[in-house]
């Protein structure tokens, strides 16, 4: 055994030794010289030989994804911000891109409804396109075009089957499969019908169709060794057009050729031709077509679009606008807003409370410029205690009394007025509610004697004293708490007591009657009840006096004092002097 | 992965090709592909497993002693099929002539149909003779355009014959 081993490496020394002799310097020169061969060989057929082995047994993919996509995270960790860099413009631009085609693409295609549905040349084209039989958008397509490749087809030159097909719209590719045959079919007619007497039998001396023209379309045929393409065109296509469909052909002539040559039926290796064909889905717009480069109706329909919006948000805002100004007015007298209510767009519900003195809210807000026909209006009466509307409702009430004037800043009345008259007024004021707030003087105010018509009629007489009686006991005269002495205002008070029973007295004489005048004082239970009937006896003294200074005869008068009353309530009430007329027929 | 195969049907005038395509596409493809240029094209589609197969059925138009065949329409065909009719002895012989001619130009499966079974076969129909000539042929059927007896076999017959 180590005598043949020994041999044998014997030999392959011996060998070595020959190498060396034979091509021993030559060695590294055949290297570099076959390692230049190979590039150069392999650039001529590596996308193909790629193409191949992809098609072959998809490793190509699977063997590069990993090494890109860890390539790619590689870079990404090591340069991450080389790269934010990079998409950083990128990603704005596309968003802007993407924003604008969004809008460049509304405007369009509204325009191109507007213009091809609505414009008169829109209107000339669908009564067109329904007397040629063919639909609305072939017919645009047929005008608007130079041309325009509506399918592109790619077949086995040898059996018709279809390898791949495109179109410009989806689903027109429905029976391409059996329009590739019928291709093929024609084809193989020509070539038999019109062959020439001398032609050979082969492919070379063969006709053949280069093209078909229909009255809607044209069929260009373009053969390679293996395949057909085929384009329906609708327009006259242009010379870039054949070029580019020949190119096309070419191309995929040499990328599969091995699966052409191959061929058994099966049209999943030609899947990924759709890319090459999609270069062939050309179209050229017409140049003379006066088809304006701005998209006016769109634009019109866009600034239609935001002129809408703008009005519409013009409205809202026009509408917080008037809420705001409301909200912020002064409201007269006697008017308070509640709430301003905001329902819709121009639809504003405003709540008011209002006094029936106060104006109208209307007119107040009409005053203010506030459109009413945006609004609606919605009141809740009330007494108001606020002292203007108080004097509002004086100065209503003056307007029944033309000969007294009422000042709203001094709370005053002026002016003069019969002592009956007066009194009315008097009354009426002290309706008004809320009236003491404002403490009106009418100390002012001249009070005229009333001329009486003394008639000789019994009945009329007594009718008249019976009512100056009644008169006189509605009289009273208000003090001060603890006072005993007159008040100034009351002054009118006394001057209507001694008008009235100095009439009285002289009714009386007509009637044959006694008359005496009582006046009664009072007082309020705060104090000593001694006290109080002190005071309440001095009151009706002061009036008794002041009626005597006002030309009463002192025997007719009488005043007495009854102390407190302690009623519940105001206790103001019972500070006061009454007065009551006590008569006696004389012939009694 | 859907394979695409050609098939073509020849015969003699009258035999019933027509009618035997149309049986079995069910007639989802109207007159409309039956051209002046000799040839009617059908589609039908064989789900066979693992690869289902489209098979574009070549309806050759009627042949006679008088107007021969395209031959460029057996070109890249994957299998063809002759058919007679029994009821016309003298379509046996043209069948077979138009046989010999066609195997001029191509060597694909050729499958005969002996038509119009549901009819009774002509006095003169000679099934010896029948089985002679059968023996040139990849696979021979009796067939009937009007019952569809035995239609659907021959072409799934020759669908999975294409496929193999």
């Amino acid at each position: 055994m180590q005598d043949k081993s020994k041999a044998e490496a014997h030999s392959e020394q011996q060998l070595d030794k020959l190498r060396d002799i034979v091509i021993g310097q030559k060695l590294d020169q055949h290297k570099a010289e076959i390692q230049a061969e190979s590039r150069e060989q392999l650039a001529k057929v590596f996308t193909e030989a790629l193409h191949d082995r992809e098609v072959k047994d998809g490793s190509v993919n699977r063997v590069i994804q990993p090494i890109v996509t860890k390539a790619v995270e590689k870079s990404i960790k090591s340069q991450r911000s080389d790269f934010i860099d990079y998409l950083y413009p990128l990603v704005g631009s596309l968003v802007r891109k993407s924003v604008s085609v969004f809008f460049t693409d509304f405007i369009e295609k509204t325009n191109d409804i507007i213009e091809n549905s609505f414009t008169l040349q829109g209107m000339k084209w669908r009564i067109s396109a329904w007397r040629a039989g063919v639909s609305f958008s072939e017919y645009i397509a047929s005008q608007t075009f130079l041309f325009k490749v509506e399918q592109v087809l790619l077949i086995h030159k040898e059996t018709g089957a279809l390898l791949q097909s495109l179109a410009a719209n989806k689903g027109d590719d429905k029976n391409a499969d059996l329009v590739s045959s019928m291709l093929i079919a024609i084809n193989d007619f020509v070539a038999d019908s019109f062959k020439l007497e001398n032609a050979k039998h082969d492919d070379g001396d063969e006709q053949s169709l280069d093209q078909i023209k229909t009255d809607d379309f044209t069929l260009f045929i373009r053969k390679g060794p293996h395949v057909v393409l085929v384009a329906a065109v609708k327009g006259n296509m242009s010379r870039q057009g054949l070029e580019q469909l020949q190119l096309s052909l070419e191309q995929i002539q040499s990328i599969y050729l091995a699966d052409l040559q191959a061929f058994n039926g099966d049209v999943s290796a030609f899947e990924s031709a759709t890319g090459l064909l999609q270069d062939c889905l050309l179209a050229e717009e017409k140049t003379d077509q006066e088809k304006s480069k701005t998209p006016v109706y769109g634009w019109l329909v866009l600034s239609g679009i935001m002129l809408l919006l703008a009005w519409y948000f013009y409205g809202w805002w026009q509408t917080t606008q008037i809420v705001n100004k409301i909200e912020q007015l002064n409201p007269p007298a006697g008017l308070v807003i509640q709430e301003v209510e905001t329902h819709g767009r121009y639809d504003i519900e405003v709540k008011v409370f209002r006094d029936p003195i106060s104006m109208s809210s209307e007119d107040w807000l009409a005053q203010n410029d506030i459109d009413l026909t945006l609004l609606s209006i919605s009141e809740i009466s009330l007494i108001s205690l606020n002292n203007k509307a108080i004097k509002l409702k004086v100065e209503r009430l003056m307007q029944a009394y033309p000969t007294l004037s009422f000042d709203p800043e001094m709370a005053l009345v002026r002016g003069e007025i019969e002592i009956s008259e007066f009194q009315a007024f008097l009354n009426k004021l002290n309706t008004i509610p809320g009236i003491e707030q404002l403490s009106v003087s009418t100390a002012s105010v001249d009070l005229i004697r009333e001329e009486i018509d003394l008639s000789n009629s019994k009945e009329v007489n007594e009718q008249l004293f019976i009512q100056l009686v009644g008169e006189i006991s509605s009289v009273q005269v208000i003090f001060e708490s603890g006072e005993a002495s007159l008040p100034a205002e009351q002054s009118t008070n006394l001057d209507k007591v001694a008008e009235l029973y100095s009439t009285i007295s002289l009714l009386a004489e007509q009637l044959q009657r006694s008359t005496n005048l009582v006046i009664v004082g009072a007082s309020d239970s705060t104090g000593e009840k001694s006290y109080n009937l002190q005071l309440s006896r001095q009151r009706s003294l002061a009036v008794r006096n002041a009626l005597i200074e006002r030309g009463l005869q002192a025997e007719h008068i009488f005043a007495v004092g009854v102390g407190e009353i302690d009623l519940p309530g105001d206790i103001k009430s019972t500070r006061k002097v009454l007065f009551n007329v006590m008569f006696a027929e004389l012939n009694d | 992965m859907m394979l695409q195969k050609k098939i073509c049907i020849l015969g003699p005038t009258g035999v019933g090709k027509t009618s035997l395509v149309k049986q079995y596409v069910e007639g989802i493809f109207s007159e409309k592909y039956l051209t002046s240029i000799g040839v009617k094209i059908d589609k039908k589609r064989v789900d066979l497993s693992p690869t289902p197969v489209q098979m574009m059925l070549w309806d050759l138009e009627g042949i006679d002693k008088y107007c021969g065949f395209n031959p460029r329409y057996l070109r890249g065909a994957a299998a063809y099929i002759i058919v007679a009719d029994q009821t016309r002895t003298t379509s046996l012989s043209e069948a077979m002539e138009i046989h010999s001619e066609a195997r001029n130009h191509t060597d694909v499966p050729a499958i005969l149909a002996i038509n119009k079974s549901d009819l009774t076969a002509s006095s003169t129909w000679d099934v010896a003779k029948v089985d002679a000539h059968s023996s040139v042929f990849h696979k021979r059927f009796i067939t009937s355009a009007k019952s569809g007896e035995q239609v659907e076999d021959m072409f799934a017959f020759i669908a999975k014959t294409i496929t193999d």
